[in-house]
């Protein structure tokens, strides 16, 4: 009985596609490198029912040019990182800090609600099929879920519970 | 009352040191396991802390491996400077604990494939070396003289003046401080167990100072120094100092509880000190032995008669404390050195028990025909003394059964397949997990984390799931508690039934990190 049960879960999982089910995810999952990037952060539920309170998205090494998009009703912080070795931007300047961090806080999204966060980005002029990861912590009145699993190389997909929100770079 | 307090404050300052053997209780990877991928850390794991002396790492041809040894609270952490090639591996180690023992053993690993044939360790835990007989020697001699010189200063403080005494005793007191700086160096030896020593290999000076029995030696050095000085007080504190001495090193002051072994320990050698350290002057006073001077052999008698029951008891107690279980008392070297050292004590007493009610009876009736025996008898309470000594400086020398007992649990334990550890690398980190007793029903889970350059890590939470996909349980989700910096610790029933477990260890680094580890056991 259990089993006639899940069958058809599982397929229907498979339909909706690993994505917008159950996990915090970034709209695209494939970007060209070296290019402007608009990264959309979908939050589709809360954690265990609790409503969400803040997002806080770690930003991958070699992403630059960070410009989050504030929220009504959030307030919006970013933690700057000095950079071990300084990079280039698009017109030759020297970058020697970037945005690390960006926390939108103090929001109150219900559980059976959903949002998107948004930052453009610059992405890393990175070989293509190299994969960014965005870790994301989201903290509930409840309760934290943290979307920061990473998968070891060479693993099979769809083993993490709570994967990071992944981006591939694909050539431009 | 000065005195007690003296002691009283050395006592204390002394049981901080107090602990019992040291015992290894598991490595990482275990004893003549097969790792598939080369471990970058070697885990050896003792009871207490301990302090190393020499860890080597060789391969099959004996080439021995570069590696740093680090010190992580009960353990040492053996890291080779560059990746183990596939194949055989020997670790042996040399570590020393509070009683100033050295506990050596060692273990072999394969990395890759199993070899042919696991060539046999030598595990050399309890053997007697060179440097062990010439330590014991050295400490039968140094035991004599100490005795002999702070004996005859208490016989001279209870019974009659030293003063005719004074060039035996300073000449003992030389003695004992010549052979407690040979002591030193032959402790060093003992604990790095040197091929070709010179005594000027500072190596072996410092680890011999480095030792407690080093720094006992060195206490009783400079107590024999006092005691030779010609103020009786100076005196007096050198004796007591050279007494507090026994209590900073060996087994009795080792053994647990504390507050029993040591004031039993110190009350043992004071006792022990006085009677041997009486036949001398007793044997001076002799010659010229007359009916006058015979008072001293009555109260010397006197004393014996309430401090040697006391020296038995409390050599008893001591004795107890080492031994606990009688199973393991005679068929251990060390029961046996101490059956031999009871028997000659047993003599000894014989003797005493003739002296006072017969020969001295006799003697005071007419000294000039029994003197000569007397002189005998006490001549062969001196003998037998020596042979104590020598029997108590040999003991001093052995593994008791307290620890080598709390040794054979450990490794039938492991041989039980009781405890499994296994070391996890996942991206940069690495998770070291030990399961024990790793059977069916109630285990405890421990899980540590290091860095990639081994360091451990205090994560900010530590989980894990269990499961076992042949008997379809799980995955059971469990949050390890933080019992101190870095190590989580879970105990429950979870892994009820035997069989292959899966177990998925989450450490969560910081906010954004999640080192995630995977690993199979085996419950049996």
């Amino acid at each position: 009985m259990r089993f006639s049960f899940a069958l058809p879960v599982a397929i229907s999982a498979l339909l909706v596609s690993a994505s917008a089910f159950a996990h915090v995810t970034l709209d695209a999952r494939e970007a060209p490198t070296d290019s402007y990037f608009k990264a959309v952060f979908n939050v589709p539920h809360g954690c265990e029912g609790s409503p969400t309170t803040r997002i806080r998205v770690r930003i991958p090494d070699g992403v630059t040019s960070v410009k989050p998009q504030p929220k009504q009703g959030w307030d919006l912080a970013t933690v700057k990182t000095k950079l071990a070795t300084p990079t280039k931007g698009s017109h030759g300047e020297a970058i020697t800090e970037a945005i690390t961090e960006v926390a939108w806080s103090g929001g109150r999204l219900l559980d059976e609600h959903i949002d998107e966060f948004m930052m453009q980005i610059r992405l890393p002029n990175a070989a293509p099929g190299t994969v960014l990861y965005f870790p994301i912590v989201q903290d509930c009145e409840k309760g934290i879920t943290r979307w920061i699993e990473i998968p070891e190389p060479n693993a099979k997909p769809g083993g993490l519970k709570e994967p990071a929100p992944a981006l591939r770079l694909i050539a431009k | 009352m000065m005195r007690a307090l003296l002691t009283l404050l050395i006592v204390l300052l002394c049981t901080a040191e107090a602990r019992a053997h040291s015992v290894l209780l598991e490595t990482s990877p275990s004893d003549r396991s097969v790792a598939q991928l080369a471990p970058d850390v070697i885990v050896l794991r003792f009871n207490e802390a301990v302090q190393p002396i020499v860890v080597d790492v060789r391969d099959a041809s004996t080439q021995r491996m570069a590696v740093d040894v680090l010190v992580v609270d009960h353990e040492l952490h053996v890291v080779p400077r560059g990746p183990l090639p596939s194949g055989a591996y020997f670790v042996s180690y040399r570590v020393t604990s509070a009683d100033s023992h050295p506990v050596a053993g060692s273990f072999l690993f394969a990395v890759g494939q199993a070899p042919a044939q696991w060539a046999e360790p030598s595990l050399n835990v309890g053997a007697y070396t060179v440097w062990m007989w010439a330590a014991a020697i050295n400490r039968s001699v140094f035991l004599a003289a100490v005795f002999l010189c702070i004996g005859g200063l208490i016989f001279g403080f209870v019974v009659r003046s030293a003063h005719p005494l004074r060039p035996i005793i300073r000449r003992a007191a030389i003695i004992g401080i010549a052979t407690a700086i040979a002591g030193i160096f032959l402790q060093g030896g003992v604990l790095l167990d040197a091929a070709d020593a010179v005594p000027w290999d500072g190596a072996i000076w410092r680890v011999g100072f480095d030792s407690t029995r080093g720094q006992a030696f060195l206490l009783a050095a400079c107590g024999l120094l006092l005691s030779t000085l010609p103020r009786l007080l100076l005196a007096a504190i050198g004796v007591f100092v050279v007494i507090a001495s026994f209590a900073l090193s060996g087994h009795a002051a080792t053994a647990s509880p504390d507050w029993i072994a040591i004031p039993t320990l110190l009350l043992h050698v004071g006792a022990v000190a006085f009677w041997l350290g009486s036949f001398a002057p007793l044997l001076a006073a002799l010659p010229n032995a007359h009916p006058v001077r015979l008072g001293i052999f009555r109260r010397f008698s006197d004393l014996a008669m309430v401090l040697v029951p006391q020296l038995i008891l409390a050599g008893i107690i001591l004795a107890i404390l080492q031994i606990r279980t009688s199973d393991a008392f005679f068929a251990s070297t060390y029961g046996l050195l101490l059956t031999l050292k009871l028997s000659f004590v047993g003599l000894l007493l014989v003797i005493a028990i003739c002296n006072r009610w017969i020969l001295l009876p006799e003697m005071i009736d007419n000294i000039d025909g029994h003197a000569g025996r007397f002189r005998r008898a006490i001549q062969g309470e001196l003998a037998l003394g020596f042979a104590v000594l020598c029997a108590t400086a040999f003991l001093a020398q052995t593994v008791p059964p307290r620890s080598t007992l709390d040794h054979e649990t450990a490794v039938a334990n492991a041989a039980r397949g009781a405890g499994q550890t296994s070391l996890i690398v996942a991206r940069d980190y690495k998770a070291l997990l030990a399961v024990s007793p790793a059977r069916p029903g109630r285990n405890n889970i421990r899980v540590r984390i290091f860095r990639p350059d081994d360091r451990l890590i205090d994560p900010l939470e530590v989980s894990i799931d269990l499961s076992n996909a042949e008997a379809g349980i799980g995955p059971l989700h469990r949050t390890l508690a933080s019992v101190d910096d870095g190590y989580f610790d879970y105990s429950g029933p979870e892994l009820a039934v035997a069989g292959r477990w899966s177990i998925r260890i989450e450490a969560l680094i910081d906010d954004f990190q999640k080192a995630i580890f995977e690993t199979e056991i085996l419950i049996k």
